[in-house]
């Protein structure tokens, strides 16, 4: 079962099994010609991905180095710091490869925990990976080393603890409906990234899947069939507002709205694009603009430099925020959440922490004020 | 005789400069909460000044208010309107008072941080509810003005007589398109120019489009990107579809040139009546963006229709002396734009010049730096 192994790149010339004890990694990834890997009850030693595994090359998550020099990051159009993240393309991977785990795999970066974290958020493994600085320490004894592979080991365990979060589905205003050809892939897949950060969180979707959204992005390769079609329209039918950049329609397309047009089907709207998208960054824009601030499923102050994932599970009884820091260190000014869903109890959830937390009932919905935290925080929610 | 827009503006603005250093009755009073005592004391405010139906009745009203800052930032957990924004409160009371006071038509205007995106959105961003100041006077509008907006060109305002820095602006067509022009500031200190009151409140008119950080050379951009840095660095001109600065060669430093633009915009774009929220405020500058910045609770709202003198009085209540000059409180790196703005005409800041009314500095200062 792919989903219960915790994959451990084996580090070249290890050969302490001791190493393992009390650790939840489960699987060992070594390189084909690499011996020293112990053997172990209950531990698979492999050479590759199992097949029920999608392995996808990732990114170290973090703010982006600068290119100043000057040791400042760099910030997008937004003015928040461009950041590298891994969880747009797990989602994606998960939407595009049902029934297989996702493992990603990169060196690691500044942050192991952030690289752990940012994986599982998104229901994904990080394949972990020691720096050399990190693996040398442990074989020399350095407190520093021990301290962060105990760290390590204990961010992989708080998500395996709570593998049932996996289960839960995105909370989200939008949804996105492609079928991510190569013409429209690239467009799709930085769309995800970029609502991210607004942040508006967007479902991936399936066909059968469109309910209980207000919107959905429809972006093809090639013009839809009459089946897509006929779901698309029909969701705007009901009441929903379709943006596709294709002409769904031969109804009378109005406008004017900024590089937009219109037409009403049913008690619903489907939108075009007046020239074809190719920016999306104003894409992800455009998309917020139009479903507009008021269907916002939740709202982040001072957190610029956060991604959060928001779930819940089938019943809406139980919920999650999850919420990445990728500069590392806390901001200036301590960060709140803002939720539509009026959530009755909220409780704070870190790897060395848990506590109850309060919630503010705002006319948006609730406020839930933060501690400070350096990577990661989980909110976890009862109705 | 038949006067347009234009030329009206121009007067308005001239006048001042055949009476030195005008002075008009200043309302002050103590209001510590945004709740039920806030719209029975701006109406007493109002009254005192002379009343608002001389000011805006049958008139389309321009309103700049402000939103300083991206809307996802926050004084600690602090909504930005108990820290650096208006409070919608203070807005939506105005607009009932002008309401009632018969004002045609009341335009809202704020040209926010790094985007073209309506003002409604921008403030359901911060976590307020625009349909309350849509709905607080039988005809409110909102217009984001850090670009070009509704209109086909931008409104090009001349500083009358000699200016500090720049000779005109050329600004959303809906500093021009009004009878009457209101600043609803938020009483705060200021990194750059010491204090923020009415005048400051209006650098935020300027459209990034064209002063902007990222406004092309040549001409306007679609969409704003990036602050007003090249006010405060000189680093470079305006789209040059604009007026330059007079002089390319004077200080590149914020503390001589924002005083100076601020200044100029307020000549070039007359202030006809000031309301300053301070009730909840921040004390150490402007924004959650600038160090060692902390919450503080004023609880007093000033209210005149000269903006100099309405500025001279926040000032004071500050516990800081309108009368300063470079190098003192609050002025220690900058010039006074007080200063700047009185050398201009447009108002005097000696204290013993302004009448105020409703109360006095000495019951309601409140210390910013020692609070």
């Amino acid at each position: 079962m792919a989903e219960n192994l915790i994959p451990f790149r084996w580090p070249e010339g290890w050969s302490d099994a001791n190493l393992l004890a009390e650790t939840p990694f489960n699987c060992l990834l070594v390189e084909g010609t690499q011996s020293g890997a112990p053997v172990l009850s209950g531990i698979r030693v492999l050479t590759a991905p199992p097949a029920e595994v999608h392995l996808l090359e990732g990114v170290a998550p973090g703010t982006r180095a600068s290119r100043k020099g000057d040791g400042s990051a760099d910030s997008g159009p937004t003015g928040k710091p461009w950041i590298d993240a891994n969880g747009w393309q797990i989602e994606l991977a998960r939407a595009l490869h049902p029934g297989k785990t996702i493992w990603v795999e990169h060196e690691a970066g500044r942050d192991l925990l952030l690289s752990v974290a940012d994986a599982a958020a998104y229901g994904g493994r990080w394949v972990v990976t020691l720096p050399r600085t990190v693996r040398d320490g442990i074989e020399n004894g350095e407190g520093a080393a021990e301290s962060a592979w105990k760290a390590l080991t204990a961010a992989v365990r708080f998500f395996t603890r709570h593998s049932g979060w996996e289960s839960f589905e995105p909370v989200a205003s939008v949804g996105l409906l492609s079928d991510f050809g190569k013409d429209v892939a690239f467009l799709a897949g930085e769309f995800l990234n970029l609502a991210a950060r607004r942040p508006l969180p967007v479902r991936i979707l399936t066909a059968d899947s469109m309910a209980g959204l207000p919107c959905i992005v429809h972006m093809d390769e090639h013009p839809p069939d009459a089946a897509r079609r006929d779901a698309l329209l029909g969701f705007a039918e009901a009441g929903g507002l379709v943006i596709s950049s294709g002409a769904l329609t031969s109804l009378p397309y109005r406008g004017p709205a900024p590089g937009y047009a219109f037409a009403r089907v049913g008690k619903g709207r489907v939108v075009r694009p007046v020239e074809p998208w190719s920016d999306p960054y104003q894409l992800a824009a455009d998309v917020h603009l139009l479903v507009t601030r008021e269907q916002d499923v939740i709202r982040l102050y001072n957190g610029a430099s956060l991604n959060v994932r928001y779930l819940q599970d089938r019943t809406g009884t139980r919920g999650v925020v999850h919420l990445l820091n990728f500069a590392g260190t806390p901001g200036a000014h301590p960060v709140t959440v803002a939720l539509a869903r009026r959530w009755k109890r909220a409780r704070l959830l870190g790897f060395d922490r848990a506590e109850s937390a309060a919630i503010e009932p705002v006319r948006y919905g609730i406020e839930i004020p933060l501690p400070d935290f350096s990577t990661y925080l989980a909110i976890e929610l009862e109705a | 005789m038949n006067l347009n827009r234009r030329t009206f503006l121009a007067a308005a603005a001239a006048a001042p400069l055949a009476r030195s250093a005008p002075s008009a009755p200043v309302a002050i009073a103590p209001c510590s909460t945004y709740g039920a005592e806030l719209l029975p004391t701006l109406e007493k405010m109002f009254d005192r000044i002379g009343g608002l139906g001389r000011l805006v009745s049958g008139k389309t009203v321009a309103i700049k208010i402000n939103l300083t800052g991206a809307p996802s930032y926050r004084l600690g957990h602090s909504p930005a309107e108990l820290a650096h924004w208006t409070h919608p409160a203070v807005i939506g009371c105005t607009l009932s008072l002008m309401d009632r006071a018969g004002a045609r038509r009341i335009r809202l205007l704020e040209s926010p941080w790094n985007t073209a995106e309506p003002l409604e959105h921008y403030m359901l961003e911060g976590g307020w509810n625009p349909r309350d100041l849509l709905n607080a006077a039988a005809r409110v509008e909102m217009e984001n003005t850090n670009f070009l907006g509704n209109a086909k060109k931008y409104s090009r305002l001349m500083v009358p007589g000699k200016s500090h820095i720049f000779r005109g602006f050329d600004l959303n067509h809906s500093y021009e398109d009004c009878d009457v022009f209101v600043s609803i500031s938020k009483l705060k200190e200021h990194a750059t120019t010491g204090v923020t009151i009415s005048m400051k409140n209006c650098f935020g008119i300027t459209p990034c489009t064209i002063y902007g950080e990222g406004a092309p050379v040549d001409g306007p951009s679609d969409v704003p990107r990036g602050g007003r840095g090249p006010f405060h660095h000189g680093n470079r001109q305006p789209s040059a579809t604009a007026l330059p600065e007079n002089d390319p060669s004077s200080p590149r430093e914020g503390g001589y040139r924002v005083p100076r633009v601020v200044a100029d915009l307020a000549a070039a774009r007359p202030i006809h009546l000031s309301i300053v929220d301070g009730i909840e405020s921040m004390a150490g500058g402007e924004g959650p963006w600038i160090r060692r910045v902390r919450r503080i609770s004023p609880g007093v709202l000033i209210v005149g229709t000269n903006p100099v003198n309405v500025d001279a009085v926040g000032t004071a209540l500050m516990g800081f002396d309108p009368m300063a000059r470079r190098g003192t409180p609050p002025f220690e790196r900058c010039d006074s734009t007080l200063e700047l703005a009185e050398a201009h005409g447009l108002g005097t800041r000696d204290l013993r010049q302004i009448e105020v009314v409703g109360g006095t500095i000495d019951q309601l200062r409140r210390e910013f730096r020692t609070a």
